[in-house]
């Protein structure tokens, strides 16, 4: 008795039936054989399987095992179903395979045939695939060790054994070298021209199933064999012309491969080798993408792929060393400019010739037509595009010799043929891969250009700069925009490092590091260029000056305004003395304040989001601006006209004004409520618009109070100090008093009703826009007066602090958590639960950010990007903890004492802050520039593990009570990391096709 | 006398894909309207909800032949229009014209792959491109996403999202003043919508195995639907391989309308009807049965220089 474990094949998974012994057993008075089972627990027949005489049995080694270590067996039942056994030792394996080999030699006795012997036609009789599957018995091809010459009729017979061979890897291994040595495709293309001509459907099917079969071996060296060689290709593609189970049609592959495609070679490539890659490689993306397309599977997939992808990475390779090839390909587009190129241009022309003008005149040596410069951009196109999906380093380093080497100079070129749209198309998609990817090699070869104009006419100029904006603002074809404005912002924004290095520097570690040529880059751009590409606004008049009800611009011109728009508060956000000089100098302002007067809705929203932007900046000057040109007013009359309906517009206006009082910008409350108060009481009249706005005026009404008492609020700064913690940052307890007070006052849409026991019974776990703390933080100038604990709406102000002090119900405030969660105050039976989310928060949020900050994200950078990327007050203030009590309500949870808060934080956290909140604001770019590449699952791992000492020490160091439940709750956060990966793995396995990013945010299921 | 959108529906509904310009229009016409839609947008019953279709188009057509056509039967799509499946552009586009054409009787609502990030990653991005051989198509779709709204109510009782709640989020009218013209951000309110689900094993909220959104149990579902006085969270976002699944005292369900997800899940898919009383009736379906048109068109480009 041998003990074994049953397998079954269910579907394409082997199901374990259980542990067994297992012996042979033979009836002699039936003269039959079996292979029998017994299951060790219950005693009964797991499998009873009668030996049979046809060679179904295969042994195996299991995994791990060495050579010739078989401990399993496998075969087919007739009825089709796979087992398999699985010996606990080699020994007992070997015996009842000894047992099945002595039975089957048995009944071959009887059969009197020598089959050992004879050639495959000769077994017909003798060795029947079980119910004459086949005629060319697995064994006979075995011991053959080859297989069947192919022919009319049998090729479907064939196939039956190959795919029976094909189930183990030896016997998949030692056909597919068959298959290649004997030119095995070769023999069936001949049947395939027999078949056309005897037009038999039947063979052609057969042949289809057989190629099919072969291919699904998935062995390169198959692939490899048959994409070397053009005329064997055109066989296998036009064998896969005949799809049985699309009996009635015929595809043309053939067709398309010899009459449609075409191979242009605008430079010719030297070696041999490499024109021979390309072809092939051509003809895989062929079969993967057409030919196989619909029968692919994801071994097969992997095995086209990788084959693609290594042939792309060698033609890369090679094309990035073969000087002459670029000097040659980047050549033709040289008479725009001379000189400074390496490679042949040298030899052509004296570089930085005085004599020649701004439009040099110098032709090359050689004619270069328009129509080879786009062939050539096609290629560069191609090029780019197979960059894409090379690993990194390998993309990189091609991108920078690309640009090197005068890719750019061929960009401007491309870029100023308006008329040709697949031209302009192909050279915008190089353009944003390049900057991208070499964004420094961009700039320095504007500087570049500029430095040499300057020379020359001492103006400062780009070309490659114009075409590009004027791509933007003067092309008629809105398609193009999109591309050109994601690339000009990419340009403009800041390299990673600087901002990695500024926040460094604001938290007075490190001093930020400059990168010369983006700064350069920048005063280039906001002396010489930013007018010039703004001139369409500009142009605009004045708000004020708008009579007409609504502005009617062209449909063009709202597009292009909508880009600019987006642009600007890029800048804004990016570079803020430079932009605010250029914003408040040129008085832009006024004139997107008309833009809340065209008639297209997307382009108002568009001017809200700019002045939304212009005050996240929390910028005094910008908020003088404001007031000073009465900027708000038509934003008021927005939030009027749409203030009956329930739409974007309406909620981004509501979203406006609630931003305005979270972050209680007194002097931008204090201006609307004076200018344009009345009609804001008006509006307050409004339903939909009643909670928010009553809430903005209570606040005005705040600002105004007298300030407290100092003592009052002395004596009272510890109460708050456990407060606080409840109120998490979340609370905005404001609005709720306002929907526990106002339910019966106010009409409330049908399902906000019900809203005050959800106020009163959740506690804390109201939203508010993450950012708001943060930046009320951001501008207060100096120490903080430390606030009262009012217990109920506050009479004075604390600045933004109520907002965190507001009325709420002591009891929920213990037991929520600070995190943005709000957690615990939906679970208020688990005072246990809202702690574990406050440690995790922080936690969780390094596991996300990497994928937006992960290039500047320098390990002592991490607990700040933490709140960067989050804009979550809380996490982050529990990062930056015992430096500001006043930000950390974690800090006192849980010790009953609290920690008192002191005075004021220092102004190095406040910058900080303010920094964090920008780049919030920046993670749609920054997730625009990682689009695509997200980290692998180790980076997020890795975070998650390294993370959680930091957050946790913060709180031990401030509150030793709280300590300790952190160290639970680290782990329980390890525990879960555990179970994301498995969970991101398990699905990774059983559902659809999953790319390597998948764990990550694994959307496998939805 | 078909208007052109007329005739683009029915060449979508042919699966064939529209041209470049016309995507161009479509797209603008859907912005229009789009941005009038509130973050929670109402809609009456009786409607029909959808879950993730995820750009199998042929099945999106079993399930119309089920549930009977755009205008003639109410919809309700939460989401996950596109990737995974080889039309995802077909499949978008159609709806949007079916927005566009009949916008009172169509409501979509923006899943977490309506998305330039994950769009990138998960085919969508890339079947633009292969078959436009542009990515224009696929920037005009994803303007056309973060104009969508993301959630949906049904007479104030039923309440439609593509992933789940938040913590941040106690009640619907708070969903109201999320800033939504953007991209999907990687946390916050907005990104809880679309990527949170429910787990019955837990109480109160728990990391997400997917890197985004939450996980939360029956006691916040209980607490929300009691405070917001509704009967029922419909979602998506989960494959449920019966078609829907029911939890948490059915106060909450996962609808998926894709069958055979991925072409190899062996799923069945399903539908929820609500009538005009809300009472649901959950439809089951099965995927569309191969034929040469689900032979994905893949245009190989004609020249090559590489």
């Amino acid at each position: 008795m041998r003990r074994v474990k049953v397998y079954e094949l269910v579907g394409s998974r082997w199901t374990d039936r259980g542990t067994a012994l297992c012996t042979g057993v033979y009836d002699e008075e039936l003269d039959q054989a079996a292979i029998v089972a017994k299951s060790e627990i219950t005693d009964t027949e797991l499998l009873r399987s009668e030996i049979r005489s046809s060679d179904v049995y295969q042994r195996q080694q299991g995994e791990g095992s060495n050579r010739d270590e078989y401990t399993l067996i496998v075969w087919t039942e007739p009825d089709g179903t796979d087992y398999a056994l699985s010996f606990q030792d080699m020994e007992g394996c070997a015996e009842i395979w000894d047992f099945i080999v002595e039975v089957q030699r048995h009944f071959r006795g009887k059969n009197a045939d020598d089959p050992s012997s004879s050639p495959e036609r000769a077994q017909l009789g003798s060795m029947q695939y079980d119910d004459s599957l086949t005629r060319f018995s697995v064994q006979s091809i075995m011991a053959a060790g080859r297989l069947p010459e192919p022919a009319l009729g049998s090729v479907h017979e064939i196939d039956k054994a190959v795919k029976v061979i094909a189930r183990n890897n030896p016997g998949r291994e030692r056909t597919c070298e068959h298959i290649i040595s004997v030119g095995y495709i070769r023999k069936l293309v001949d049947v395939l021209e027999q078949a056309e001509d005897l037009e038999s459907l039947a063979d052609l099917h057969s042949l289809f199933g057989l190629m099919h079969t072969i291919l699904g071996m998935n062995d390169h060296s198959i692939y490899d064999h048959i994409v070397q060689d053009e005329t064997l290709f055109l066989g296998v593609v036009g064998i896969l012309e005949y799809d049985p189970e699309f009996p009635e049609f015929k595809a043309s592959y053939r067709d398309f491969i010899t009459n449609i495609s075409k191979f242009k070679q605008v430079v010719p490539f030297r070696e041999e080798s490499v024109r021979r890659k390309i072809h092939q490689t051509y003809r895989l993306q062929y079969l993967k993408d057409v030919v196989l397309a619909r029968i692919l599977d994801d071994p097969t997939f992997n095995v086209l792929n990788s084959f693609i992808i290594f042939n792309h990475i060698d033609i890369i390779n090679h094309i990035q060393h073969d000087d002459l090839f670029l000097g040659e390909l980047f050549g033709m587009y040289a008479e725009n400019e001379e000189g400074e190129e390496k490679g042949k241009k040298k030899e052509q022309k004296a570089p930085d010739s005085p004599l020649i003008g701004p439009q040099p005149a110098v032709a090359p040596t050689e004619a270069h037509s328009d129509t080879r410069k786009s062939d050539a951009l096609f290629l560069i196109h191609n090029l780019c595009l197979m960059g894409k999906n090379v690993q990194i380093p390998a993309r990189l380093s091609l991108y920078r010799t690309l640009v090197d080497r005068g890719l750019l100079r061929a960009l401007e070129w491309a870029l100023t043929r308006e008329d040709e749209l697949t031209l302009v198309n192909a050279a915008a998609e190089v353009l944003i891969a390049v900057v991208d990817h070499d964004v420094g090699g961009v700039r320095a070869y504007v500087l570049k250009q500029v430095d040499r104009e300057m020379e020359r006419t001492r103006e400062p100029r780009s070309g490659f700069l114009l075409a590009v904006m004027k791509m933007m603002g003067g092309t008629k074809e809105r398609r193009f925009r999109a591309p050109i404005a994601d690339s000009l912002r990419t340009l403009l924004e800041l390299p990673v490092m600087d901002t990695e290095g500024g926040q460094k520097g604001i938290m007075g570690k490190i001093k930020p590091k400059e990168d010369p040529v983006a700064e350069k880059f920048l005063v280039f751009f906001y002396d010489s260029c930013i007018k010039t590409l703004y001139k369409p606004i500009i142009e605009l008049p004045e708000y004020r000056n708008v009579t007409e009800p609504t502005l009617s611009l062209h449909r063009e011109r709202s597009s292009l305004f909508l880009y600019l728009c987006d642009l600007l508060c890029t800048l804004y956000i990016q570079h803020s003395h430079r932009s605010s000089y250029f914003i408040l100098n040129t008085n832009i302002t006024t004139r997107i304040a008309s833009l809340f007067r065209a008639r297209d809705k997307h382009l108002r929203l568009a001017a809200l989001r700019f002045f939304r932007m212009a005050l996240r900046a929390n910028n005094t000057f910008m908020f003088r601006h404001i007031v000073k040109h009465d900027l708000l007013k038509p934003v008021v009359d927005l939030l009027e006209s749409e203030s009956r309906r329930d739409n974007l517009l309406s909620s981004s206006c509501q979203e406006f004004f609630d931003h305005i009082r979270k972050e209680n910008f007194k002097s931008v409350l204090e201006y609307i409520m004076t200018q344009h108060g009345v009609r804001i009481q008006e509006l307050v009249k409004v339903p939909m618009l009643a909670p928010r706005l009553r809430l903005f005026i209570n606040r005005w009404e705040q600002n105004c109070q007298p300030p407290p008492d100092p003592t009052s609020d002395r004596q009272s700064a510890n109460a708050s100090g456990t407060r606080r913690w409840g109120q998490g940052q979340l609370l905005d307890d404001e609005e709720e008093s306002y929907f526990n007070a106002s339910d019966e006052d106010e009409p409330t849409p049908i399902w906000i009703r019900g809203q005050t026991s959800a106020a009163a019974g959740s506690g804390s776990a109201k939203s508010k826009r993450p950012r708001a703390e943060g930046s009320a933080a951001g501008h207060r100038p100096g120490p903080i007066v430390v606030p009262s604990p009012p217990l109920k709406l506050g009479l004075v102000d604390y600045d933004d602090i109520d907002d965190e002090l507001g009325l709420v119900i002591p009891s929920a405030a213990s037991e929520a958590g600070p995190s943005r969660f709000g957690a615990g105050a939906a679970s208020p039976t688990s005072p246990s639960q809202p702690k574990s989310s406050v440690s995790a928060s922080p936690e969780r949020r390094f596991a996300r950010t990497p994928s937006v900050h992960r290039l500047r994200n320098a390990a002592g950078a991490k607990a700040n990007d933490a709140g960067a990327g989050t804009g979550v007050s809380a996490s982050a203030s529990a990062a930056v903890g015992p430096n500001s009590p006043e930000l950390s309500p974690g800090v006192s949870v849980g010790s009953p004492s609290g920690s008192p808060l002191s005075e004021g934080g220092p102004p190095s956290l406040r910058m900080s802050e303010k920094r964090r909140r920008n780049d919030d604001d920046d993670d749609e770019m920054l997730g625009l520039l990682s689009k695509g590449k997200r980290p692998a699952l180790d980076s997020e791992k890795g975070d998650a593990e390294n993370s959680p000492t930091k957050p946790s020490s913060t709180t031990a160091a401030a509150a030793p009570l709280s300590a300790k439940e952190d160290g639970g709750k680290k782990i329980k956060f390890t525990l879960k990391s555990g179970a994301r990966i498995a969970a991101a793995a398990a699905t990774a396995a059983t559902t659809a096709p999953t790319p390597s990013e998948t764990n990550t945010k694994d959307a496998d299921q939805g | 006398m078909p208007s052109d959108l007329d005739k683009q529906i029915e060449q979508l509904k042919r699966c064939e894909p529209l041209s470049e310009g016309q995507v161009k229009e479509l797209c603008l016409k859907a912005r229009e309207i789009l941005i009038e839609e509130g973050n929670v947008q109402y809609v009456d019953a009786p409607v029909t909800i959808c879950g993730d279709i995820h750009g199998q188009f042929f099945d999106l057509l079993e399930l119309f032949k089920m549930g009977g056509f755009c205008p003639d039967t109410n919809y309700l799509f939460m989401g996950d229009f596109v990737d995974r499946g080889f039309y995802s552009v077909e499949t978008f586009l159609l709806l949007l014209a079916f927005k566009v054409r009949y916008p009172d009787r169509i409501t979509l609502i923006r899943g977490n792959h309506e998305s330039r990030q994950i769009t990138q990653v998960y085919g969508f991005f890339d079947e633009c491109q292969r078959k436009y051989g542009t990515p224009n198509v696929w920037r005009y779709c994803c303007e056309v996403f973060d104009y969508l709204a993301l959630a949906a109510i049904v007479d104030g009782r039923v309440l439609c999202v593509h992933g789940g709640l938040s913590p941040n989020i106690t009640s619907i009218d708070q969903i109201r003043v999320i800033d939504r013209k953007q991209e999907v951000p990687h946390d916050g309110p907005m990104c809880d919508l679309l990527w949170s689900d429910p787990d019955g094993d837990l109480i109160g909220w728990g990391l997400s195995p997917r890197g985004a959104g939450f996980l939360f149990g029956a006691d916040i579902v209980k607490m929300f639907t009691h405070s917001n006085d509704i009967d029922l969270i419909a979602r998506a976002h989960q494959l449920a391989m019966e078609g829907y699944k029911l939890m948490f005292d059915r106060k909450l369900v996962t609808v998926w309308s894709a069958p055979n997800y991925c072409y190899r899940c062996g799923n069945v898919a399903s539908i929820l009807e609500l009538n005009d009383e809300l009472q649901q009736e959950y439809k089951v379906f099965q995927h569309a049965p191969t034929d040469t048109r689900s032979i994905p068109v893949k245009r190989p480009a004609p020249e090559y220089f590489l």
